[in-house]
């Protein structure tokens, strides 16, 4: 079994790695809608730990709900500095206990969830199983207070 | 397609969104009132740049840059953005932060991108406002993929 401080690893919910590209890579599930009285999209966002923000929208997931840009901005990747459009969505996501909540996203060409959605929490890279996991509230709640470290993992 | 010509980034230089005769356009840019007439009255036949009668001498027209033409040519991005903030004079106070603009004029600012645009959802229509960054943003955005 696996503990952090003697206590078992509970895991509150696991989503697929995304098979789409080789090697298979982590994603999230999350709802957006364009306003509150719109319907929502379901859409898989791979996760970038690199990504400083909250998320980022391909433009076929910006066509298809209509998304209208309120500005830009010139962000730092891993090679070159690049001007991006922004949005905004409401998003929802249960588990990180976000119910339509408006936030900017960037438009880029993948959907990605950044670190700024990921904060906070306790995840699991499972790439025995090709999963990526949230942890339950209660050891969230220990690591945030400094109870549990990467290596206090036996 | 060019959404602000260049006789109109002069004239915001020298202006920004106030109210601007021919003969002071002429003379402030040393251009011939002839030629400042014809650039005129085509930015004003584009849309560029607004037309009104003078309070003061009801025979003068009174011209001033169209605000709106700056939240296209921003969203517009690259050079055209370039041009309109370095038009705007935001690079000595704003460089490095990200702004709102509203009919072309700063409402609001800040060096976190999502702090200024919770903000501005909040307090402005986004159909209105042009949130964008003042040269390389402080706190820059990164991304791995």
């Amino acid at each position: 079994m696996i503990t952090i401080n003697q206590k078992p690893l509970h895991v509150q919910r696991c989503w697929d790695f995304s098979q789409d590209e080789k090697p298979p890579y982590p994603t999230i599930d999350l709802l957006l809608a364009r306003s509150k009285d719109e319907s929502v999209v379901r859409v898989a966002f791979k996760v970038d730990t690199g990504f400083s923000g909250t998320v980022s929208l391909s433009d076929k997931v910006v066509d298809e709900m209509g998304l209208e840009t309120y500005g830009n901005t010139v962000i730092a990747t891993a090679t070159d500095t690049v001007e991006v459009p922004l949005y905004r969505v409401l998003l929802t996501q249960e588990e990180l206990r976000m119910s339509g909540k408006q936030v900017a996203a960037l438009g880029t060409k993948r959907c990605l969830v950044g670190r700024m959605l990921l904060r906070n929490e306790c995840w699991l890279l499972n790439f025995v199983h090709n999963k990526f996991c949230l942890l339950e509230s209660d050891l969230r709640k220990q690591s945030l207070n400094g109870a549990g470290t990467a290596s206090d993992l036996t | 397609m060019t959404y602000v010509n260049d006789a109109v980034l002069r004239a915001l230089r020298a202006f920004g969104l106030g109210p601007f005769k021919a003969r002071d356009f002429a003379k402030r840019l040393g251009y011939s009132e002839g030629y400042v007439r014809n650039v005129i009255s085509e930015a004003v036949a584009s849309g560029e740049v607004l037309a009104y009668i003078s309070d003061e001498d009801k025979r003068a027209k009174v011209y001033r840059i169209n605000s709106t033409i700056i939240r296209k040519a921003i969203l517009k991005g690259g050079e055209e953005k370039k041009n309109i903030i370095e038009a705007l004079g935001l690079e000595g106070k704003y460089s490095g932060a990200y702004v709102a603009l509203l009919n072309g004029e700063v409402v609001d600012y800040d060096d976190d991108l999502y702090a200024l645009s919770d903000r501005v959802f909040t307090n402005y229509g986004l159909d209105e406002v042009v949130v964008t960054n003042v040269g390389i943003p402080r706190k820059i955005t990164t991304m791995e993929l």
